[in-house]
């Protein structure tokens, strides 16, 4: 392999990893919610995270908002647009897949466009969490990523508390293992499809900001962000919670292992290909369910 | 032969004729290349839409286009082999792998068919760009002088290389209306009948002794072909293909989107649908190359409107103009103090 390996190295992989985790795991939250409970993928869910990102940016860089603040109001400013999005776009489909694909695509294409006018051209990054390195025992870790990763968890624990202890939250889970079922106990399914867009996409959001303090922004990041979704929510079962998690911090280390061996390439390939093999020969995940 | 079969065959020598006469109307270099886009697009929507008679919505379209494309180029430079036969080996080589994934990919549906595949265009554009060795990598390939021999038919030579676009343009086309014509044949045919069953209940075919999985993989595997082929033409049409990641090229994802709106504007329904959608939209879209940034959301918007207001596509526009001046009428009759009725 020709590379060497210090302690910095490995300890700086494994953050990335966890770090890039976080971030899918709060993009595939979403999806796997909306999937699970709506029975459709989203195509668009990549703007909406690109839509936070840039709500931040439009917040805090152009308008000097406090980033924290920024990251707040994105996370709820985007949850309304997913509502409206459910709301005016989706509940009007009424189970036709086809249209369904469609029209989030057609709803992807246009918020795409949308932002690259809105905006003007030029990198764009957002400022940075938390700024400098972090010294633990002489190895150096950026702390924004650190931050990421504990925002991440968080919100991630927040889902879940909400999911199992709120009334809300097992009315979502029932509606999501059986739609009639929870039809019949008196859950309103449009409700609950609203309550997933909602919740997906102010994730997708907070996912968006993380991404856009480490990455660059542009109009088109949330094409690779969807992809990343799908990939870990397949591999961690459709519709599963804490496969979701453990999916995406498999991803997110195995690309940033991969990467440190093969080059950033084979770390965006080699997952896909996993995802396939793991769609045909295993299509239930790791932590699947129906 | 019925007055609507007849008006059928009319209108669609009377375009077949104007099609073979375009380039004595049109002979703009540029314009002719935009025709040849068009007619392979044409193509791969059509075969797009063959994927979709059995139900499933194959996004892997752009994906299936560079391997026939790469392939064929590869052939060619690698193995000195006349590009004439190379474009048919490039379709053979993607049916191979479409067959070759095939069975796998039929066993899943639905939403998770359409990621796998969606997921397959990707790997095959990045490893295209990642086979440094063999596809020249991220900077792309190019075969500036490689065009398909040229052919004598008496005095006449037919140079397909880039400097009329002429004899290239009616390869295109011979090539598209065969191809059109057997997935037409097949679609009429009593396997046709089989996918359309398929479709529509596929227990129902299943208890009729039809081998579902055989018919879907059989049908994939055509598809791919067609797609590999229209993707061989287009290579030694533009003599340069590239794997970037960037949406302005032809192998990315969204051109997978595209055709599948053009599929839908045009409707799913009809053999037709394809045609008229994809020549008209990309008509449009050529005529409106000043608004180039704005195409995207001019499309997403095209895609949703027709899913809400004519969910049968361009093809349908006979059914509808009639449905909403009833409904015109029906809301001007109505008085302004009066409650609207909405179960209706």
């Amino acid at each position: 392999m020709g590379v060497t390996l210090s302690g910095q190295d490995v300890i700086q992989t494994i953050i990335n990893g966890l770090c890039m985790g976080g971030m899918y795991i709060l993009i595939g939250m979403g999806l796997t919610i909306i999937l699970s409970i709506m029975n459709i993928l989203q195509f668009a869910h990549g703007e909406v995270y690109m839509l936070g990102a840039f709500t931040v940016y439009f917040l805090c860089v152009l308008h000097g908002v406090n980033l924290y603040l920024a990251v707040l109001v994105s996370m709820f400013t985007t949850a309304i647009i997913g509502l409206l999005i459910e709301r005016i776009l989706l509940r009007p489909l009424k189970g036709v897949f086809m249209s369904y694909v469609c029209v989030t695509t057609g709803l992807s294409l246009i918020m795409q466009t949308a932002v690259l006018l809105s905006f003007t051209k030029g990198t764009k990054q957002l400022p940075s969490l938390w700024k400098g390195p972090l010294d633990v025992y002489g190895v150096f870790i950026s702390k924004e990523r650190i931050v990421a990763i504990v925002i991440a968890l968080f919100l991630t624990l927040g889902l879940y508390i909400f999911l199992k202890q709120t009334k809300y939250g097992l009315a979502m889970t029932a509606s999501a293992q059986n739609r009639e079922g929870a039809l019949m106990q008196g859950i309103n399914p449009n409700v609950m499809s609203a309550m997933a867009m909602a919740i997906g996409s102010g994730l997708a959001a907070v996912g968006g900001a993380l991404g856009g303090s480490i990455f660059n922004l542009d109009p088109y990041m949330g094409g690779l962000a969807f992809l990343k979704g799908i990939t870990l929510i397949v591999i961690g079962g459709l519709g599963s919670i804490p496969g979701t998690v453990v999916g995406g911090l498999i991803l997110g280390i195995a690309e940033s292992v991969l990467a440190l061996f093969f080059g950033s390439q084979m770390g965006i390939i080699l997952p896909l290909i996993l995802v396939i093999a793991f769609l045909v020969f295993r299509p239930k995940g790791l932590f699947g369910h129906d | 032969m019925t007055r609507t079969k007849l008006g059928k065959l009319m209108i669609g020598t009377a375009i077949l004729v104007f099609v073979f006469l375009l380039p004595l109307i049109i002979s703009n270099i540029y314009w002719l290349h935009v025709f040849i886009l068009i007619a392979l697009m044409i193509l791969v929507t059509a075969s797009m839409r063959a994927i979709y008679r059995t139900g499933e919505v194959s996004l892997g379209t752009a994906g299936f286009m560079l391997l026939g494309g790469y392939s064929a180029a590869l052939f060619s430079i690698r193995l000195g082999l006349s590009p004439w036969l190379t474009m048919l080996l490039g379709g053979l080589f993607t049916a191979v792998v479409a067959a070759a994934l095939a069975y796998p990919f039929f066993r899943i549906k639905g939403v998770y068919f359409v990621i796998t595949t969606l997921l397959t265009g990707f790997v095959f554009l990045y490893i295209a760009g990642y086979l440094t060795d063999l596809t020249g990598g991220w900077p792309g390939l190019h075969f500036f002088d490689l065009s398909p021999e040229p052919i004598k038919i008496g005095s006449l030579t037919l140079d397909f290389s880039n400097k009329t676009n002429i004899p290239y343009y009616y390869f295109a086309l011979i090539f598209v209306c065969i191809s059109l014509f057997i997935l037409y044949r097949m679609e009429h045919s009593r396997i046709g009948l089989v996918w359309k069953s398929i479709r529509e209940n596929d227990a129902l075919a299943k208890s009729l002794g039809v081998n579902i999985m055989a018919q879907k993989i059989f049908i994939f595997v055509v598809a791919c072909f067609f797609t590999g082929l229209a993707g061989a033409v287009y290579a030694f049409h533009v003599h340069a293909l590239s794997p970037t990641t960037t949406p302005a090229n032809i192998f990315h994802f969204n051109t997978s989107v595209y055709c599948l709106l053009y599929m839908v504007v045009g409707g799913v329904d009809s053999f037709y649908g394809p045609l008229i959608g994809t020549a008209l939209f990309m008509l449009v879209t050529e005529l409106t190359r000043s608004l180039d940034l704005y195409r995207p959301l001019l499309y997403g918007g095209i895609l949703i409107l027709i899913v809400f207001f004519m969910p049968k596509g361009l093809i349908g526009l006979r059914q509808y103009i009639p449905e909403w001046r009833k409904k015109l009428s029906g809301r001007s009759k109505k008085k302004p103090g009066e409650k609207s009725v909405s179960t209706q």
